[in-house]
């Protein structure tokens, strides 16, 4: 099994290079400029780690430090994304903006419920590395319950994204749930599962990195127009009377 | 495992299961979503179809069954039973009705300038009153289908006219543009 998660490893930074260098062939980088960021950021770390001992106290504390900055980035690369999506869209963009910290909230409180689920510590477990796992999988969590909420309001209005963008979002989802719930299998499960977790962690983040790989092109980037109004004040004002109309003769059922 | 430990696990996976099934719903919706012409749902929908509802939930043509010669009270269980039948045909009506018109609404916003951000809120405030106000219904139509109290809901009637209100003022700028 080692000899397999060593070979996803390398896999996974041939990969993130293949990424960066298809950014770069089809001039997307400048457009997902927080997406091309991550993934420069990655193999640089990735040699970082290899360039010391897996065994060593210099290997841990190299590896907190560039998951530290990779959650991070991650919460700029989904706020980025959500700019991105409704950049053509300015009114659901002002509210976008105004309820980020809002939705950012809301993911925070559902993770910080699930902060106690791996709070036992199995015999072979280090504390230290288990509590740095419980802390990365729950901001994970973050970056995923925010992903799916940024989906549920594109998809709730009449807003057809660019295809990249449900690429970029698709892969994204994959990638946080994978290292969220990966994560916390491996705190859950005896030491000795420990390798096959983490290999099959590699794998999933090799999928998501194919996916945008073979589905990021710059054919993707065209937009199909939303059918439907321009901006028309007095058809907005018949559909609210008539909303209204609706909500009314409800309440008037009560009334009875 | 304590009370604790379940909770956490109910909210976690409940949350997430909860939000995937409402992206994958609103993802099929959206796939199989017939485009309609513009304004043509805004301008064929007419409320007055809906007026016989009141009727329905009405008591006077039962009280008017039972002071008939030969009445059953099992007569009277199925009139019941057929007037709620057909209040929830003409209520599912409505939900269409609704949810075309408010997606127009959304369609309208979304091509929106950023002065309407504001109308944003309040489509999402008026989507989840009416989520409320037909799921109260439904609970209390079920309700009264087991014989307990009836369709009576006054805080949700409230409710109504508050989004009301708060709709009228903030489409104001809008509609004056």
């Amino acid at each position: 099994m080692f000899g397999v998660e060593r070979a996803l490893f390398y896999l996974n930074v041939v990969a993130e290079l293949g990424l960066l260098f298809r950014l770069l062939q089809c001039r997307l980088y400048r457009i997902y400029g927080s997406l091309f960021l991550y993934w420069l950021v990655q193999p640089i770390e990735s040699l970082a780690l290899l360039s010391v001992g897996r065994q060593s106290r210099l290997y841990v504390y190299l590896y907190w430090g560039a998951q530290t900055i990779n959650i991070f980035m991650a919460l700029y690369v989904v706020q980025d994304l959500f700019r991105i999506a409704l950049s053509e869209h300015p009114a659901i963009a002002t509210f976008g903006r105004r309820s980020v910290l809002a939705a950012m909230a809301l993911a925070g409180t559902v993770a910080l419920a699930g902060i106690a689920l791996d709070s036992t510590i199995l015999p072979g477990h280090y504390p230290a590395i288990q509590r740095f796992a419980t802390f990365e999988r729950s901001m994970n969590f973050v970056v995923l319950i925010f992903l799916l909420l940024i989906s549920i309001l594109l998809l709730w209005f009449p807003i057809k994204v660019r295809r990249n963008i449900v690429v970029y979002i698709s892969g994204f989802v994959l990638f946080a749930a994978a290292r969220s719930f990966g994560l916390l299998l491996a705190n859950l499960l005896p030491q000795a599962a420990t390798l096959t977790v983490s290999t099959i962690l590699l794998g999933l983040t090799l999928l998501c990195l194919l996916i945008w790989i073979v589905g990021i092109r710059p054919e993707g980037e065209r937009t199909t127009a939303t059918p439907g109004y321009r901006r028309d004040a007095e058809a907005m004002q018949r559909l609210s009377r008539q909303l209204d109309a609706i909500n009314q003769t409800l309440a008037g059922f009560v009334r009875h | 495992m304590t009370f604790g430990l379940a909770l956490a696990w109910a909210i976690t996976v409940g949350s997430l299961v909860g939000l995937v099934w409402w992206v994958t719903r609103m993802a099929l919706r959206r796939r199989h979503a017939t485009a309609w012409p513009d304004g043509d749902a805004s301008a064929s929908f007419s409320l007055d179809r809906y007026q016989p509802m009141a009727g329905l939930l009405a008591d006077d043509d039962l009280v008017f069954l039972q002071a008939q010669p030969g009445y059953r009270k099992e007569m009277g269980v199925r009139w019941k039973r057929e007037r709620r039948r057909i209040f929830r045909l003409y209520l599912g009506e409505l939900k269409n009705d609704f949810r075309r018109l408010h997606g127009q609404a959304r369609e309208l916003v979304a091509q929106s300038g950023a002065e309407s951000a504001d109308l944003v809120a309040v489509l999402m405030k008026q989507q989840t009153t009416f989520w409320r106000a037909t799921t109260a219904l439904e609970f209390r139509l079920a309700l009264e289908a087991m014989g307990i109290g009836k369709v009576d809901v006054a805080p949700f009637m409230l409710l109504i006219e508050a989004l009301r209100a708060d709709l009228a003022q903030r489409t104001a700028p809008l509609t004056a543009a």
